[in-house]
């Protein structure tokens, strides 16, 4: 019988074969890089000229998340001096005012992260969540945090970084449901939720204050 | 260059301080992304993105742990992003060969350990595979692993020794080769 020590002595020294990689590309990823950096510099300042009437993006998202009007909860911690660059070139675009632009991102976001919030709590303290319905809540939640971090809103480095740990969080638990023993995996992304701090951070981001106009929103 | 010097000539929009950085972490990021994909292209396009979310977040790095730990924690979260999608794709194709009957797979055929280590690797759920492939194959710290994975390093030796575990049990077979 082979012992333990034995055992991963020979599993290592196989595992060195396990995909190994080719030598680094490195010229050309990084040619990749700097196009890419270009390209996408290229589209965000398009995207401010061209989108400068947020409300736009913030209603597309809103749509998207299907926002209940009665929301009641519209504050962030966007202020006034975070609001959006607003290029006007001499095109005659007139761009909306940027107080109500403002104010349906902020419900599309702050709608999106209590989402969030309360599908991480009920993962975190909930039983073996696992079902269908569960998932597919985990991929809706994924998809709008796509969404979001493909919006001009994501330009906002702190909202940017909240939403990319987000989306590691969610595609741990979606990929839970590949695997036959996914609950054994559970262990390490309720622990990454908390060392993370995910959960009081989207917390924050959220709190519950007193409505601020958002009648003129939608 | 002390690394915090190369961040703030980063900040600062110096490109060849862009290319230094880089240069001194490509390599492992490649890698890594090559050994979690086995494949050429994803490798690639995982470094970069890596790499392009880098530089674009690179005012949040704090300088708490080192910058190689802060890149493998956003490679980690890209190639686990990645492969989700390529998982899904690669389901389907599966499921459309099995439709078709041409299943690529020999019947029958006897797998060397080689290989069916190999596929025993594949088949750990993602956290396990993640962390034995930056452990016994490419040598990461436990102390990296965990900063890059969001979680203890008592964790990452769990997760180490049940995937190692799961590797013993699909490897039973070839036990009395392997300690020959």
């Amino acid at each position: 019988m082979m012992t333990e020590d034995r055992f991963e002595e020979v599993l290592i020294e196989a595992a060195r074969d396990y995909n190994e990689p080719p030598e680094t590309p490195r010229e050309l990823m990084w040619a990749r890089i700097e196009a890419t950096r270009r390209e996408r510099a290229r589209r965000r300042q398009q995207l401010r000229v061209l989108y400068s009437p947020w409300t736009r993006w913030g209603m597309g998202i809103a749509a998207a998340l299907a926002i209940g009007i009665g929301l009641g909860r519209l504050t962030t911690s966007f202020g006034p001096e975070e609001a959006p660059v607003v290029v006007t070139p001499g095109t005659g675009t007139v761009p909306e005012s940027p107080t109500r632009s403002r104010l349906a991102y902020r419900l599309a976001a702050t709608e999106h992260l209590t989402r969030a919030e309360t599908f991480l709590t009920s993962f975190r303290s909930g039983p073996r969540e696992s079902g269908a319905d569960f998932m597919s809540n985990a991929q809706d939640l994924l998809s709008s945090t796509w969404l979001l971090l493909d919006s001009p809103a994501a330009e906002d480095q702190v909202f940017r970084m909240l939403l990319e740990e987000l989306e590691l969080v969610l595609v741990q638990i979606v990929q839970l449901g590949s695997y036959e023993d996914g609950a054994a995996e559970r262990g390490i992304v309720t622990e990454g939720i908390e060392r993370r701090g995910l959960l009081p951070r989207l917390r924050t981001a959220i709190p519950a204050g007193p409505p601020v106009g958002m009648e003129g929103a939608l | 260059m002390e690394e915090r010097h190369l961040v703030e000539r980063v900040l600062d929009g110096d490109p060849a301080a862009e290319r230094r950085l880089y240069d001194a972490h490509v390599d492992r990021v490649y890698r890594l992304a090559y050994r979690m994909t086995g494949d050429d292209e994803l490798a690639q396009e995982y470094t970069q993105e890596t790499f392009i979310r880098a530089f674009d977040r690179l005012k949040q790095f704090r300088g708490d742990a080192a910058l190689s730990t802060w890149l493998h924690s956003i490679a980690v979260s890209v190639v686990y992003n990645g492969m989700r999608k390529v998982r899904r794709l690669r389901k389907r194709q599966v499921d459309l060969k099995e439709t078709v009957g041409m299943a690529s797979d020999p019947v029958g055929a006897d797998p060397d350990l080689k290989e069916r280590l190999a596929a025993a690797i594949d088949d750990l759920p993602l956290g396990y595979r993640t962390v034995f492939v930056m452990h016994d194959v490419e040598g990461y710290k436990h102390e990296e692993i965990a900063a890059a994975l969001g979680v203890s390093s008592g964790t990452s030796k769990a997760q180490l020794s049940r995937a190692r575990a799961k590797l013993r049990k699909a490897l039973a077979e070839f036990a009395e080769e392997w300690a020959s």
